[in-house]
């Protein structure tokens, strides 16, 4: 059985922003992600799922949307192959990236040039997510400073 | 180039063997693909896609057709089935033909387009399709023209690409354990099993009778069965 579980790295400095997001990543979607995987098939085109997970928080502090929300970018990288005891295996960064809203516990996944609900990954039909969301608002930002 | 003997005796039946169960096992994971309510992985990963419903519909047009298609030509590429029922061989074969030639190949072409791993994905899921019809519509015209010699060949090529749903599977399997990058793994999983298929035929199935083992006699007709003696004459 493929264990899959979100390792916290090591971050530059650890934050309370960086331990919600990690928290809220780990139950909104690797949690759920991991039981799912225990079903699928490994005897198909797809990728097969990940031996490990390790969740990098990319933002020290939450970025601003253009609705004022504020999100903090995470990246995913995972570990495949049976020999998971292998400190030397190689992680595949940015394997899954996107953003999460402390706020409301959402996340979202990048895929293309879009972000979707963490359902996606889910098996669960979502439409794109708003074009606001996870895009940090340099407008606003730049107004702010001035 | 011939084959040792006692790999053909042995190795035959086994391979055989591994594609059924590897066909069945295909077809059990591929239901999947008809639940409305759940997207499986293969799906998931490809998203976003253009025209997505289209892409899911040849999706589920080319499972069902491979599900039908390999195991068919596992039964056409048996002596006994040749030998006992020969009607029930060329009815079997002239629908494998159709859904090859007007289902699989084309969804597979459409599909390709969309493949894990870019252009060289598409363009080995591409070649694999081309052998397919290539040697599908050969085999046809060939067992048409009574050329069961020619036609056993075509016939094969068909079947080994066909098999290389099973192989590839196998080997991204294999490939993932071993940690292999993932891009790498599918086009190898994918390239080597097309390329290898098709040279394993091509060099140890007969072209010509020349260098062919006697085709088993077909027993003689119960029934009337037109196109028995033509068979039985070449």
């Amino acid at each position: 059985m493929a264990a899959t579980l979100a390792f916290a790295t090591p971050p530059a400095s650890e934050t309370p922003d960086t331990t919600a997001t990690k928290d809220i990543i780990q139950k909104v979607l690797l949690t759920p992600l991991s039981v799912r995987e225990v079903k699928q098939s490994r005897f198909s085109r797809s990728r097969q799922p990940a031996q490990a997970r390790r969740v990098r928080v990319i933002d020290e502090h939450p970025q601003k949307d253009s609705e004022g929300k504020g999100f903090m970018t995470f990246a995913i990288d995972a570990r495949h192959g049976w020999a998971i005891d292998d400190v030397d295996l190689e992680w595949r960064k940015d394997v899954i990236t996107g953003c999460t809203y402390a706020q409301t516990g959402e996340v979202f996944i990048k895929r293309g040039a879009g972000y979707y609900a963490a359902d996606i990954m889910l098996g669960k039909k979502t439409r794109a997510a708003a074009e606001h969301v996870c895009v940090s608002d340099v407008s606003g930002a730049v107004a702010s400073n001035k | 180039m011939r084959a040792p003997r006692q790999f053909l005796a042995f190795g035959r039946p086994l391979l055989w063997l591994v594609m059924a169960l590897g066909s069945a096992a295909i077809t059990a994971t591929s239901l999947v693909y008809f639940n409305d309510d759940e997207l499986p992985p293969f799906v998931i990963e490809k998203l976003p896609l253009p025209f997505e419903d289209l892409w899911l519909s040849a999706l589920r047009l080319h499972v069902v057709a491979a599900a039908f298609a390999l195991p068919a030509c596992l039964a056409l590429s048996t002596t006994t089935l040749l030998r006992r029922a020969p009607r029930v061989h060329r009815w079997l074969g002239r629908t494998s033909g159709a859904v090859v030639l007007f289902a699989l190949a084309p969804t597979g072409f459409y599909l390709s387009l969309f493949a894990k791993g870019g252009v060289l994905a598409t363009l080995g899921f591409m070649l694999s399709g081309l052998i397919v019809v290539v040697a599908m519509v050969q085999a046809v015209r060939t067992a048409r023209a009574g050329n069961f010699v020619a036609h056993r060949r075509n016939a094969l090529h068909v079947l080994a690409q066909l098999s290389v749903a099973v192989t590839s599977r196998a080997m991204l399997f294999g490939l993932d354990a071993a940690n292999v990058d993932p891009d790498r793994a599918y086009l190898l999983s994918l390239w080597l099993p097309v390329v290898a298929s098709a040279a394993v035929v091509h060099l140890y199935v007969p072209a010509s009778r020349r260098n062919h083992e006697p085709m088993p006699e077909p027993r003689p007709p119960v029934g009337r069965d037109p196109g028995f003696r033509d068979a039985a004459r070449v």
